[in-house]
């Protein structure tokens, strides 16, 4: 509309507007005679203003009514099915109601009446989606979710089990005066119902005193479990409080700082929270000091303050907000008091192991926390038990670590440090907890204690020696080269600890695979194996880990028949040392596993899968990340094994556990989502496998840049899915994009590499451009065949294709040359099938 | 900050036709909004009510010396208003949009806690803050009347007020210029 037209579109709108809608073709036809652009004008803008007539008539920023106002008229009225009786509480997310439900037999439930602002119709969809899950929770110390639904007014409401004269779990030691040890039993029981919830895929994302409830009897139940999620499954429980500002505050003590950084909420953030929880039931104190500071001074204090140990925090004197917001003031006294104690000897049964296990827990990494709840309640048991626990104070490197962080030492260099200098911790935490087993005399322990001094300070200069080169001005060259300068330094600085040189080799190796140094990691594979065959005996663990890892590199460098061999020569060292059941040899089984899968021998691949699969399992659990790891694995070999609905089921379970465990945006979750797209395409489901290869592209937009392998992968299968479509042309220009990023990141002898340029010369060929798709083939066969062998399949698919070629093509004698190659081939491939027979 | 005295001048002569005067008032508008709703949002008094008149109104009561002024000057001062809280909240809007952009953005730093618009709306009052800047460059007063009914959160009156026209103007106006926007949008 212009200017000038306005006026007249005011009058002739409004006009009709306050028309009835049966008058309105005769008004317009009189007010725009020989005006048609008006009366269309004026038309359209009729059918809009009918359609939504309040539009903009809420003002922007309009905050709910006081719940106050309300509340009283609820009394005695009911809510779908039920009959409100009376308030009970105010959570954050709403009111909670007593009521019953009178139409099957009056039992008192918990209704929680969700505010008002918070959207209904996807909390509503949520909850349906969800309420299959939450059913299934049924432990005895979680508070069912019963029923859901939607008021008149259009409120979302839940209706959960109902507590008898619950009070918060802090609330009843502290009125009780329980001492330690009974606090601890009870937190343990809170561990196992959430640990359970954890292995039917719920995460709390709010736990705290008061969602942990004591009856009467004294009996522990969890209640708002899967909730916070029902109301907003990207927001924490904190960013909900600061974004629903009219809620009242809820207290951010608990979230973890993957929370208030917005991040993925996974197990190990409830993990985080029980933390806290023990914290505040040992101590009285709550870890940080957050009551009115402002929200992002709270956010930097979790994410980066260490929180005061326990057995120092008892010795404080503080004003403390309880849960019902009233202050006292706790003294070292009342505290001591409250679990039958004194101070002193409060401070001195902290001290220690029940600090480390608190902290431990607390971990602002949610890889450096317990790796379950269950774990850290075995941690607890052992404590009670006199067992040594597996907690340990943050050692000189990890601090090391957090120097550099805040020194800001050039980016990319930094994480090096970082990785080989953590790899370097949880090495030795591993290996004092495999020594501290075994301590069962205290003479073994001291001399434990003395050797971890010496190594702590070798480690110590080690890392100095890196921060040298990590410094840009001490030593010329790429990161990479000072990088590999450094470790070769270091590493001969240490011959006469063989011991600790074998562990830092090893640590660099991880870091050269992450960098994707691959030759780098051979020559380093073999000098590890070689210090750790002069170092130790035949039999010891540490050769066959050497041996373990030397299959990998080999692997990596795509030496397939040598890696074969190495990880079975581990595999027999592991089984031998250690026996069949020991976990090493699951890691072992997994890599065995993906060898055998890429060569096309998929009964071995899944027999390798199944035993790694179990072994984990009985040693982890379902829902550690190594179990599903090994079930991922197993999965993988279903898809040419199983029907392709089996392989689906397999890969969705997969994919549930990995975002509830790792975080719906980690790389693994992107890894699974392509092989569900794999799938889908098998099946022909074009929508799915879309869909699915959309997700995954949108996780590694996030982490990776543009030609990381596996976002090579992803693309590789979106030009799959367009030339199932028959849409050659988007087909050809990501098969083009994808051979050069393999070209640029994995080199141009590659067996992927030569995938790719499979896949486009296929593409050509079937297009008639045989000239241009010719090299490319000739290319891929050249390194399939040299890296896989001649009767391997992924040869033989390159010798097809190039018969194709040459028949399309019309070239008689590549023709027959070709086709003698490929019977020849098929002879190799059933000899090897003899062999393995044999 | 500015003292009342000055700011309460400066309002009479933005009412008296001196537009430099609106100029300079608008920041001190802007910021004793955007403190206002901070202030309000992040205090957990219980039970307690926030909405864009009950803000614009207290900002009036605070930043002016109601001794010196007439209803006309009120009427002018919620017209500021409106323009300030449309920038405070497309601002807040524009950054939650890219909150919500970024992932693993702290959104915890956000500003004011005018957070209770939710996403949905965030992407409205964005879309919808441009579709009105094309509003004015066709009709200047259609738009400021949405300003001050939407974002203002003015009644039919003190809009009239406020813009120097009838009630009966603004809401013909108001009824085309929404009903343009919403096709727009």
């Amino acid at each position: 509309m212009t200017p000038d037209r306005w006026p007249h579109v005011l009058e002739v709108f409004n006009a009709a507007v306050e028309r009835p809608a049966a008058e309105r073709g005769a008004f317009l036809d009189e007010a725009c005679t020989a005006d048609a652009d008006l009366r269309r004008e004026v038309e359209s803008l009729l059918a809009t203003y009918d359609d939504d007539p309040d539009f903009l008539e809420d003002p922007a920023a309009r905050v709910p009514e006081p719940e106050v106002v309300e509340d009283a008229s609820l009394d005695g009225h009911r809510i779908g099915p039920y009959k409100i009786l009376r308030r009970i509480g105010e959570g954050g997310m709403g009111a909670v109601y007593l009521a019953v439900r009178e139409d099957q037999y009056r039992k008192h439930v918990a209704l929680k009446l969700v505010k008002r602002g918070m959207d209904s119709e996807p909390i509503l969809r949520r909850f349906r989606s969800e309420r299959q899950i939450l059913a299934l929770l049924d432990h005895p110390h979680i508070a069912r979710l019963l029923d859901g639904g939607i008021t008149d007014q259009g409120r979302p409401y839940f209706v959960m089990e109902y507590v008898e004269d619950g009070i918060p779990l802090d609330a009843y030691c502290d009125q009780r005066k329980l001492p330690i040890a009974e606090r601890l039993a009870l937190f343990q029981t809170v561990c196992a119902a959430v640990h359970f919830a954890h292995q039917n895929l719920v995460v709390h994302r709010d736990l705290k005193p008061s969602n942990i409830l004591v009856s009467k009897e004294g009996r522990v139940k969890l209640v708002d479990f899967g909730v916070a999620k029902l109301l907003d499954p990207d927001l924490s429980p904190i960013t909900l409080a600061l974004t629903q500002p009219e809620v009242r505050l809820m207290t951010p003590e608990y979230a973890s700082p993957e929370q208030v950084k917005g991040e993925a909420i996974t197990t190990a953030s409830d993990v985080y929270a029980l933390g806290v929880l023990l914290y505040q039931l040992l101590t009285g104190h709550r870890p940080y000091r957050l009551k009115g500071r402002a929200t992002d001074e709270i956010a930097r204090v979790i994410c980066e303050e260490d929180p005061e140990r326990p057995s120092t925090a008892v010795g404080r004197t503080e004003e403390v907000y309880d849960s019902e917001g009233a202050t006292r003031t706790l003294t070292p006294q009342a505290v001591s008091e409250a679990r039958q104690t004194q101070p002193d000897r409060l401070r001195r049964s902290l001290s220690g192991d029940l600090d480390n296990i608190v902290l431990k827990a607390m971990q602002k990494e949610p890889q450096r926390r317990y790796a379950s709840a269950e774990a850290l309640t075995e941690d607890v048991q052992r404590y009670l038990t006199g067992l040594p626990v597996l907690a340990r104070p943050d050692a000189t490197w990890y601090r090391a670590k957090k120097f550099i962080r805040r020194n800001q030492v050039t980016v990319g260099m930094a994480a090096v440090v970082f990785l080989l200098v953590l790899g370097f911790g949880v090495v030795m935490a591993v290996q004092t907890a495999r020594i501290a087993q075994q301590a069962h005399a205290l003479e073994r322990e001291r001399d434990r204690v003395q050797h971890e001094a010496e190594k702590t300070a070798q480690v110590k200069t080690l890392v100095s020696d890196l921060f040298k080169v990590v410094d840009p001005n001490a030593v010329q060259g790429s990161p990479v080269e000072r990088l590999e300068a450094a470790s070769q330094r270091v590493i001969q600085d240490l011959e006469d600890q063989p011991e600790l040189q074998a562990e830092l080799m090893d640590e660099v190796i991880t870091i050269y695979i992450n960098l994707g140094l691959y030759e780098a990691v051979l020559s380093m594979a073999e000098a590890s194996l070689a210090v750790r065959k002069a170092a130790f005996g035949p039999d010891d663990p540490a050769i066959a880990w050497g041996e373990h890892r030397l299959g990998e590199a080999l692997h990596l460098n795509s030496r397939f028949a040598e890696a074969e061999a190495q990880y079975q020569k581990a595999l027999a060292l592991q089984r031998a040392a250690l026996g069949d059941d020991h976990i090493d040899v699951a890691r072992t089984l997994v890599r065995l596993s993906r060898l055998y899968r890429g060569a096309g021998q998929l009964e071995e691949a899944e027999a390798c899968a199944v035993e790694a699969l179990a072994l984990r399992r009985a040693a982890y659990g379902d829902t550690h990340p190594a179990t599903i790891e090994a079930l991922y694995q197993f999965a993988d070999t279903q898809i040419s094994l199983a029907t392709p609905d089996a392989a689906d089921s397999l890969l969705r379970e997969v994919l549930a556990l990995q975002r509830t465990v790792l975080g719906g945006d980690h790389p693994d979750v992107a890894w699974t989502l392509v092989s569900l797209a794999r799938v889908a395409l098998q099946q022909q489901q074009y929508d799915a496998a879309e869909a699915f290869l959309q997700d995954a592209r949108a996780i590694y937009r996030e982490r990776y840049s543009d030609d990381h392998p596996d976002v090579s992968r992803t693309l590789s299968w979106v030009g799959r899915l367009h030339e199932a479509q028959q849409e050659l042309d988007q087909a050809e220009a990501i098969y083009r994009k994808t051979l050069d990023a393999r070209r640029r990141r994995l080199g141009n002898e590659h067996t992927v590499t030569a995938g790719s340029m499979l896949s486009l010369g296929e593409l050509l060929t079937k297009r008639g451009r045989y000239r241009e798709a010719e090299p490319l083939l000739r290319e891929a066969l050249f390194i399939r065949r040299a890296r896989r062998g001649l009767g391997h399949r992924s040869t033989l698919r390159a010798i097809d294709a190039l018969v194709t070629l040459y028949d399309g093509w019309g070239r008689s004698p590549q023709l027959a040359e070709h086709r003698r190659l490929q019977a020849a081939a098929h002879r190799a491939q059933e000899d090897a099938a003899d062999q393995t027979t044999e | 900050m500015a003292s009342q005295e000055h700011i309460t001048q400066l309002l009479i002569d933005v009412s008296d036709g001196a537009p430099q005067a609106l100029e300079r008032l608008m920041p001190h508008v802007y910021e004793e909004l955007q403190q206002l709703a901070h202030h309000h949002l992040k205090d957990e008094r219980p039970g307690h009510t926030l909405n864009t008149t009950a803000l614009v109104h207290e900002a009036y009561l605070k930043l002016v010396d109601q001794t010196r002024v007439q209803w006309q000057n009120r009427a002018h001062f919620f017209g500021v208003a409106s323009m300030a809280m449309r920038r405070i909240l497309v601002n807040y809007a524009r950054r939650r949009k890219r909150a919500k952009r970024g992932g693993g953005a702290p959104r915890l730093s956000l500003d004011a806690g005018l957070n209770v618009m939710s996403d949905v709306r965030a992407e409205e009052i964005v879309a919808l803050d441009e579709a009105l800047t094309r509003l004015a460059g066709i009709n200047e007063r259609a738009a400021r009347v949405v300003e001050c009914r939407f974002f203002g959160g003015l009644t039919i009156e003190e809009t009239g007020e406020a813009l120097g026209v009838s009630p009966m103007t603004v809401k013909r106006d108001w009824r085309l210029a929404k009903t343009w926007l919403r096709r727009e949008m």
